[in-house]
């Protein structure tokens, strides 16, 4: 597994401007040609550059997993056009609901998806409609709501907040059918998807991410 | 008188030719020279090379951060000294995974120097692995 220290836009905060799958990387324009190659060379997928709701904040605003896409209401239709005509193998969808920021409320892998706890049923119900994974409940990691920011998934390991208990780990782990680990990144930083970007091929962390912060990263995403 | 110099033509001849060998030999005997100072220039680049590995090595073995006593600060006095130890203990454990920390008596000197009521607002520690999970914590001090 690859992993690397990485900064977008001089800033160590890298996951609030990706996301990425197994086959997809999205990410607004960038100009460094470096930051791209290592991007394309660490996570070794096809790279769509594009802005989300004329925004910057990717990672923030997009969620999915190997199999589908999910944009925010907010989106412009040239960039949800720009996004579907590049991805061809994953489905693109819209989720129609009240919260945009669909990076912070949803924690997913090809498996399962943890939601915001104040979506109604109703939005619960769009959202397992438009992403048809076998498991979906809503719930909160470590006594902290918006669960998609204080964890990163894939579907052979992840990583989450570093205060949750030894029973909330064993239960998250049998939810996403993966080995979970806990951790910081950034120098101590619990939101761990604003610093950490990862699919099965390799890891990129944030550039103040520290030595011992990256050996648990490693254990955590290793096989 | 011939004969006497052919001697000495043959003499100065020879000590010419023994002059000519001595001029060949000198560049011979400098790049013979040249060669030693070479490898010893090679083994001390190799030897500062090794040093250097040896405290990079260190260096990672040994973690250096800085500690914020701020919130330790805030709330009963007599129990600040005290605060900071638990602080510290709490911080490595987070940062590192570590299951026991164990505090060196200097560091725990060094906090409540100026009394256990006015503790040091910031410290630099150096966190060193000496078992599995169990760390050692020791006052870093600036090295010249």
């Amino acid at each position: 597994m690859n992993l690397d220290k990485l900064s977008i836009f001089g800033t160590d905060n890298i996951g609030i401007y990706v996301f990425t799958n197994d086959k997809y990387t999205i990410l607004p324009k960038i100009d460094d040609r470096l930051v791209l190659d290592k991007i394309q060379e660490v996570l070794k997928t096809e790279v769509i550059q594009t802005t989300v709701a004329k925004s910057v904040l990717v990672g923030i605003l997009v969620s999915g997993n190997n199999d589908v896409i999910i944009l925010p209401k907010t989106i412009t239709d040239d960039e949800y056009q720009s996004i579907k005509q590049q991805a061809k193998d994953v489905r693109v969808e819209i989720l129609d609901i009240k919260p945009t920021a669909l990076g912070n409320i949803i924690l997913m892998n090809s498996h399962a998806a943890l939601l915001y706890k104040e979506l109604t049923d109703v939005e619960v119900e769009k959202i397992r409609k438009v992403i048809q994974v076998e498991a979906v409940k809503r719930g909160s990691i470590a006594n902290i709501i918006t669960v998609g920011s204080v964890g990163v998934v894939t579907d052979k390991a992840g990583l989450v907040h570093v205060d949750v208990t030894e029973e909330e780990l064993t239960e998250l782990s049998e939810f996403f059918k993966v080995k979970l680990d806990t951790g910081t990144v950034n120098f101590g930083s619990v939101f761990i998807r604003s610093g950490l970007i990862a699919n099965k091929n390799g890891v990129l962390v944030g550039s103040s991410t520290t030595g011992p912060e990256i050996l648990r990263i490693q254990r955590a995403f290793n096989d | 008188m011939t004969e006497q110099n052919n001697q000495e033509v043959q003499e100065v001849q020879n000590q010419q030719t023994t002059t000519q060998q001595q001029v060949e030999q000198q560049p011979q005997k400098q790049t013979e020279v040249k060669q030693e100072v070479q490898q010893e220039k090679k083994s001390e680049k190799k030897e500062q090379k090794t040093a250097e590995k040896k405290r990079a090595k260190k260096e990672k073995d040994n973690f250096e951060m800085v500690v914020n006593f701020r919130r330790a600060f805030m709330g009963r006095r007599n129990v600040r000294a005290r605060r900071t130890l638990n602080m510290i203990r709490s911080i490595v454990k987070r940062h590192f995974d570590a299951e026991r920390v164990i505090i060196d008596p200097t560091l725990a000197r060094a906090v409540s120097t100026n009394g256990r009521d006015k503790i040091v607002r910031k410290v630099r520690i150096n966190v060193r692995k000496v078992g599995e999970k169990i760390y050692l914590v020791t006052l870093a001090l600036k090295s010249e």
